[in-house]
């Protein structure tokens, strides 16, 4: 058979599907017109662009009449292997929900909210997390060039090298020799991941890092916009060396308190994550660095804290350096697919005052022996959004999950001694979900 | 103008028939051929003959969609004028692309014909066409049916041309799947 039989052989396609596809093609070059005139007036307010753009991006296209993404029925057996933790409705404190995390941060701006975009439809992703084998000769490849290039960078030579096997990954272990850093055992790991479909790059710890006799560092009294700045000489010798072209720095900052055994002491601990990336067309949004797994990136963790010297002047140390790149596109592990009814703010603060929460994934026993007291969050401080999935690899429901979006909600509840303000957050959905009661009440 | 009242004026013998169907179908159909072409005048040529057509056959065809009657015979023309330019060494276009694309669905093209009943391999792919999501389906036949060039299609549809040349080869591979399991020796 000739290519030319089914070429032709498709002029019997239904008229109404040759319709719909003229018309979707119709609408997009129609769409296209209308984004391109929204994004030039977009560039206009840059300071908020950066966030700003992947949320209204979607919202327009949301919006749009035209837009032909199929509605979804979104039932409760969608939730499953978002969270791990949901509780039932407590009937006798309907306004508390014992389910939440917190957080700490010196200033409300370091939650990082994104606004909840107002849409009446909002696109959902389905994450498709096909194991692809590994294959040796594509990590020799992968590796063996930028580990190359990174030692020479640091002024350091190879050491040992290891190897392990796990089910799921491979990964080579290396010590590194004529290190001047004050860290007493840097390692350089290189790792194959096949349930992520990754190769990482992993330097730790590292304390104090030179690319080509540069060093790299923070300036804490900086604000997030000048750190960036001050970071792009760095950012362009990672790109040489990992043969990358990330040209985004974010940087986003988190800190808490750390019990210090040394002075029985509570210190703060302060911790920038510094990362350099490229702008992520998909409208997944997170108000956290590290769940950041639509992208690859480069990232530089530093820790400003006292507890592990059990000093008392603060260490300034990188704690690691992590390149993440994606063996596949990203496109065929996040992929459009519909789109759903976006529940208003209000309907969202009666499922909260409910108890029809979420919270991340089972708190550590150990970290927190005890059950949260029930908290009310009627009158909550802050509202942010966020799409979520599964991370959890052990549910085998896990590599093929819906991405669904939530309201964020913080509540301020006290500070601490080293003056950092507690948020506690809990994740209600911002869609509506079929059966969502018998998912509490079940 | 709506279609019913432009099939009046056909089985009324008006020649206002051929006006209102270019108004408001001959952009269509000139990017239907120039996909293929290439060539603005042969593109309108083919338009051009396009409304002949109509006129000869309409009545007693009674078409429900004037956008699908009208570019399938713009397609069929343009894709008649397409092997005669390539007998004649002038191909050009997004076509050759795209049949080379088509190629992985079939195991060898022979250079000898294999005797094909088009209609019965035309069923099978609307079989093959009723199993895909409505977007991918769209996204399928933009390509194969209406021969618009990657780059169109990954813009008109928000995605990048990466995710759609995978998206492509998924399907093609899902075709030639199901056509082998409806016994097309492929």
């Amino acid at each position: 058979m000739k290519p030319e039989t089914i070429y032709e052989a498709l002029v019997h396609a239904p008229d109404d599907y040759l319709d719909s596809a003229q018309i979707a093609m119709e609408r997009g070059k129609r769409r296209m017109g209308i984004r391109r005139a929204w994004l030039l007036a977009a560039c206009i307010t840059l300071s908020v662009a950066m966030v700003a753009v992947p949320i209204a991006s979607y919202v327009i296209r949301a919006n749009d009449p035209l837009y032909d993404l199929p509605v979804m029925k979104i039932d409760h057996e969608m939730l499953e292997g978002v969270f791990s933790n949901a509780i039932s409705m407590d009937e006798g404190n309907s306004s508390a929900t014992s389910n939440y995390e917190s957080i700490r941060v010196s200033d409300p701006q370091y939650l990082y909210l994104n606004t909840p975009p107002q849409t009446q439809y909002i696109p959902l992703y389905s994450v498709h997390r096909k194991s692809y084998a590994l294959n040796q000769d594509e990590f020799s490849a992968f590796a063996k060039p930028r580990i190359d290039r990174l030692l020479t960078a640091m002024n350091v030579r190879k050491g040992n090298v290891s190897e392990s096997e796990h089910e799921y990954s491979s990964e080579l272990s290396m010590s590194v020799e004529g290190y001047l850093g004050s860290s007493p055992y840097p390692r350089v790991q290189i790792n194959a991941n096949q349930t992520q479909n990754s190769h990482e790059i992993y330097l730790f710890p590292c304390y104090t890092v030179k690319l080509e006799g540069e060093t790299i560092l923070l300036d804490q009294s900086k604000s997030d916009e000048e750190i960036a700045q001050s970071m792009d000489s760095i950012r362009k010798k990672f790109n040489a060396i990992f043969d990358e072209d990330f040209t985004e720095v974010s940087v986003k900052r988190w800190q808490s308190s750390i019990f210090n055994q040394a002075t029985q002491q509570n210190d703060p601990g302060i911790f920038y994550s510094i990362e350099f990336h490229n702008r992520n067309e998909l409208p997944l949004t997170e108000g956290r660095l590290w769940q950041r797994e639509e992208t690859d990136y480069i990232r530089i963790s530093f820790e400003i804290t006292s507890y592990r010297a059990g000093a008392t002047a603060p260490l300034y140390a990188i704690r690691s350096i992590v390149y993440h790149k994606s063996r596949i596109p990203l496109e065929e592990t996040y992929q459009l697919e519909g789109k759903a009814e976006m529940l208003s703010l209000q309907k969202a603060e009666e499922l909260l005052n409910q108890g029809v929460c979420f919270a991340n994934n089972v708190r550590c026993p150990f970290c927190h022996p005890d059950p949260l007291p029930p908290k009310n969050f009627t009158d909550y401080d802050h509202v942010g959004f966020s799409y979520r999935f599964s991370t959890d690899f052990n549910n085998e429901k896990a590599n093929e999950s819906i991405v669904i979006p939530f309201y964020v909600f913080y509540k301020y509840r006290e500070t601490d001694e080293n003056g950092l303000l507690i948020y506690d957050y809990t994740y209600v959905p911002a869609v509506e979900f079929e059966g969502i009661e018998e998912y509490f009440t079940g | 103008m709506e279609d019913t009242r432009i099939i009046e004026l056909y089985n009324a013998r008006d020649e206002d028939a051929i006006r209102e169907s270019d108004v408001k179908y001959g952009k269509l159909c000139y990017a239907i051929a120039e996909n293929i072409l290439k060539s603005r005048p042969d593109s309108e040529e083919c338009v051009n003959d396009t409304w002949m057509r109509a006129w000869n056959v309409i009545p007693p065809e009674q078409p429900l969609s004037l956008r699908a009657f009208f570019s399938r015979i713009t397609r069929n023309l343009a894709f008649d004028r397409y092997r005669e330019q390539q007998s004649e060494k002038r191909g050009r276009g997004e076509l050759p692309l795209a049949l080379e694309e088509l190629s992985e669905c079939v195991a060898a093209p022979h250079d000898t014909e294999e005797e094909v009943e088009l209609r019965a391999l035309g069923k099978a792919i609307e079989m093959f066409l009723d199993e895909l999501s409505p977007r991918e389906r769209n996204i399928f036949l933009c390509r194969y049916y209406y021969t618009y060039s990657m780059g169109e299609i990954a813009r008109a549809f928000g995605i990048r041309e990466n995710y759609l040349r995978n998206l492509l080869s998924r399907l093609r591979k899902k075709l030639a799947d199901h056509l082998r399991k409806e016994d097309f020796h492929l």
